[in-house]
């Protein structure tokens, strides 16, 4: 039970949100909109990353080289721009030293497990037009959110269910799924349309 | 200020050999995103449990760690 001033309180409706919840349902769902909001802010930071990505004309004539990195097998590679900072990578956008190719590469934090044996760079996707190249990533970046908030509203899902049974827990899971698809819904006019472009690209295609 | 005597954890027992998402970018140095990507791309096989959850195996995402599983 809430209390506010030592008393019962009944809040109505959860702030952020469409819905009507009123009383428990809204007690059920602050609860467990606080519970995914730890895993649901960095899906928000990637999704203002990508949506700004799909805004910036790629195709310039002389980009500036940002910085270089030499890989594992040797390969020397411009970067041209930081596309996306995870907390423990970043996305960046590079050409090999005298190739006209584009690639995508994710760059991983030193020393982690992952990179200790599987090198700090890997190629997401590459090809010879820059904006299809970056599209694509985008386009295969906003899939994996949307599968990250899947995963994050089933999890919620579970607790609500197992937490708050007598909450009325269908109508709290469908404001968390609200809640959720407003986080990280992006722009869907670009970055979903240049999944149809990868005849020109070498991508390493997502299943889920 | 209100106060509350409720709340939700997203922490929750998981059946034997297997780990969240979130288990598994940590053990890997990643970021959960990243491992969600590694399912999208099969580097990791997802397992669904018996209410929704993707969960993966503790053992390929160890083998995953160690270099031994592309």
């Amino acid at each position: 039970m809430l209390k506010k001033g030592g008393k019962p309180w009944i809040p109505h409706g959860p702030r952020g949100s469409g819905s009507d919840l009123v009383g428990d349902e809204a007690l059920a769902y602050r609860a467990a909109a606080n519970a995914i909001d730890r895993d649901l802010r960095p899906l928000e930071k990637i999704k203002e990353q990508l949506n700004r990505l799909e805004q910036v004309r790629w195709e310039r004539p002389n980009p500036p080289v940002l910085e270089t990195f030499r890989a594992s097998d040797g390969t020397t590679w411009d970067v041209y721009a930081h596309l996306v900072e995870l907390p423990k990578s970043r996305v960046l956008l590079c050409r090999p030293r005298n190739s006209p190719d584009w690639s995508v590469i994710q760059e991983f934090e030193e020393g982690s497990a992952y990179a200790r044996n599987h090198g700090r760079t890997e190629v997401l996707v590459q090809g010879q037009n820059v904006r299809d190249v970056v599209m694509q990533y985008v386009a295969q970046a906003n899939h994996t959110l949307r599968f990250s908030e899947r995963n994050l509203v089933a999890n919620a899902q579970k607790m609500v269910w197992r937490q708050f049974p007598e909450h009325n827990p269908g109508k709290v899971v469908e404001a968390l799924m609200e809640h959720c698809d407003k986080a990280v819904t992006h722009n869907r006019s670009i970055g979903e349309n240049q999944s149809e472009a990868q005849d020109h690209l070498r991508s390493r295609g997502m299943r889920v | 200020m209100e106060e509350s005597d409720t709340s939700v954890t997203l922490e929750q027992e998981k059946p034997s050999g297997l780990i969240s998402v979130e288990e598994a970018a940590r053990r890997l140095g990643l970021d959960p995103f990243t491992v969600y990507s590694f399912i999208q791309r099969d580097r990791l096989s997802p397992i669904l449990d018996n209410e929704g959850v993707f969960l993966v195996s503790e053992e390929e995402s160890n083998q995953l760690a160690k270099g031994k599983k592309e």
